[in-house]
């Protein structure tokens, strides 16, 4: 409190970080002594797409930029890693940096477009390329078409078979989402992503100091897609399985509302957003097949009622027990 | 041009023209700045400054004409490129980054202007390479005590010094000053006339003002602009006393 902050949006969010990653780091352990192994394998598809909304709360939350084609990078990556291990090269060595690039080559050409508009074109032209990539995966005859795609395995490591292992497997997804949290987390803090932030906020006046706002976003745009590139990677493997529909609108969408949940721009809310927005969808179809129709309007009366999201909420309860102190 | 002793001008417009359709805002503009003076551009409202700056700044393209920065040709430089080579401005309407403090608004500036303005990981709240000369604009400007205070918070008086304060982060070699007083009372805008006073001799500024005060305090030469050409540039004095420009613009009760 000595230094006075930056970011008036930046609260600090150490004790979130380390809640949501031990509780994360538990799960299998819990899972294995309870006897409920399935949570290790739900968890871990939950963990992959909190990777994916971390991944576009980057671009949305921090750099203003709400793209609706995001699914797409995820789809992107997928389709890459299980053509690979079709092919017979699905090792990790060669799945995992290959997923990267052509999702981060996605991202450089549509961003090149794309970022050169605002607000709904913006939108629209996202959510265009995304459909562009969803009807170019159905197009994969060769790979299944519009049925998807069944793979042989995992991506092996140096030929070894060790993410067959679910626990070795929950793992790597695990350190995957963790470290891309810290990345973001002290890219958002430093020179950069308060770039991003300024042009969020005021774009004319970022390049009026020297700075060029174009160039910046595209970066962001690139790293958002790539790392939505690794979770592509990680479904494909977990679910040994690829599908057009990993690429859908509907999924982009999936993503916008998780990271709405958990609170725009606070990066740690996508992940808590992502949680919760699949737990809710898990525990509520358990319960009817119309559970779609208390899913949305749960949502929509979080959204009203938080403020904010998770992050909000969050931070209420800290300025009440920081303020209960003082009294 | 022929006069040796001359002083290079470090801005120069020379026959700027825009226009909008029909309209021809800025209709062959010519004017220049030396360096450490003030030039002031008045003109009644609609008289094309605003779309001046504009131009100057690299925010609007002009279809005609050529401006030049320290005696290179900019005419077509990208906005960032401009700033980059020194040449900062202000905004009529008050241009911030509300969310940051008024401390990380000078700070982005500074670092705009830093061997590595998009590091990737060290934390910039902490960052003293551009917190101390932030911190230091800050008091120039008269903020220091307000440096943790959210920008978008401030008093609109302090919003317009934050912006002043921002621009001497770049550096400039010429600031571009749009109506820095606009919406001020009269005890703010002396109080910002005293600083534009003190930065005189050290930056060269095109001040469009509508203040008169301070202009005849302020400015060592003073062009008026009506319907988007030059009616007359000159010292305070000469440009006060042109029938041309009483009759076109100021109005005897302006004295």
């Amino acid at each position: 409190m000595s230094s006075p902050l930056i970011f008036s949006t930046k609260r600090s969010s150490f004790w979130p970080v380390v809640v949501l990653c031990l509780g994360l780091a538990l799960v299998p352990v819990v899972a294995v002594l309870t006897k409920q192994g399935h949570w290790v394998s739900l968890t871990t598809q939950m963990m992959i797409l909190a990777l994916a909304a971390l991944s576009l709360d980057l671009i949305l939350g921090i750099g203003g930029l709400l793209s609706f084609g995001h699914a797409a990078f995820i789809g992107l990556g997928a389709y890459t890693t299980g053509i690979l291990i079709q092919e017979g090269k699905g090792d990790l060595l060669i799945a995992l940096p290959m997923s990267l690039v052509v999702s981060g080559l996605f991202a450089f050409v549509t961003g090149i477009v794309a970022l050169r508009t605002r607000g709904v074109v913006f939108i629209m032209i996202t959510l265009a390329f995304g459909q562009m990539a969803y009807f170019a995966a159905q197009a994969l005859y060769a790979y299944g078409g519009d049925d998807g795609l069944t793979l042989d395995g995992r991506s092996t490591v140096f030929g070894l078979k060790l993410l067959s292992n679910k626990i070795v497997f929950y793992y790597l997804t695990f350190a995957c989402l963790a470290g891309c949290l810290l990345l973001l987390q002290r890219l958002s803090r430093a020179r950069f992503g308060r770039v991003l932030l300024g042009a969020r906020d005021n774009a004319v006046r970022m390049e009026t100091l020297g700075y060029d706002v174009f160039r910046v976003r595209l970066m962001a745009y690139v790293l958002s897609g790539m790392i939505a590139g690794l979770a592509g990677f990680l479904l494909a493997n977990h679910t040994e399985f690829v599908s057009p529909a990993y690429a859908a609108w509907q999924r982009s969408g999936d993503l916008i509302f998780m990271v709405i949940i958990g609170g725009v721009g606070s990066l740690w809310g996508a992940v808590g957003g992502a949680l919760t927005y699949l737990l809710l969808e898990e525990g509520l179809s358990g319960l009817t097949e119309h559970w779609k129709v208390i899913f949305g309007p749960l949502i929509i009366l979080f959204v009203l009622l938080t403020h904010g999201g998770i992050e909000g909420v969050v931070a209420r309860l800290r300025d009440m027990m920081a303020g209960g102190r003082h009294d | 041009m022929t006069d040796t002793a001359a002083i290079r001008p470090v801005l120069q417009i020379e026959g700027l023209k825009k226009s909008f359709g029909a309209l021809n805002v800025t209709n062959g503009v010519s004017l220049s700045v030396n360096p450490g003076e003030i030039h002031a551009l008045i003109g009644p409202n609609g008289a094309g400054k605003t779309t001046l700056i504009h131009q100057i700044a690299g925010l609007l393209r002009p279809d005609a004409g050529h401006i030049l920065f320290d005696g290179r040709d900019i005419t077509t430089t990208s906005m960032p490129q401009r700033a980059r080579l020194g040449l900062a401005r202000t905004f009529q309407i008050t241009s911030i980054v509300p969310s940051l403090t008024a401390l990380g608004n000078v700070a982005l500036a500074v670092q705009a202007g830093a061997d590595k303005p998009l590091g990737f990981w060290t934390p910039v709240d902490v960052d003293d390479s551009l917190n101390s000369p932030a911190q230091a604009l800050l008091e120039t400007v008269g903020l220091g005590a307000r440096a943790g205070v959210i920008a978008g918070q401030l008093s609109h008086g302090e919003k317009r010094a934050l912006e002043i304060a921002m621009a001497l982060a770049l550096k400039p070699r010429v600031i571009l000053l749009d109506e820095p007083m606009a919406g001020m009372g009269h005890e703010e805008s002396a109080r910002l006339t005293d600083l534009l006073k003190s930065l005189k001799g050290t930056y060269a500024m095109l001040l469009v003002e509508h203040d008169m005060e301070a202009v005849f305090s302020l400015a060592d030469c003073v062009s008026v602009l009506v319907d988007g050409h030059v009616l007359a540039t000159g010292s305070a004095d000469m440009v006060r006393n042109d029938p041309q420009v009483r009759a076109a613009y100021l109005g005897d009760e302006a004295f």
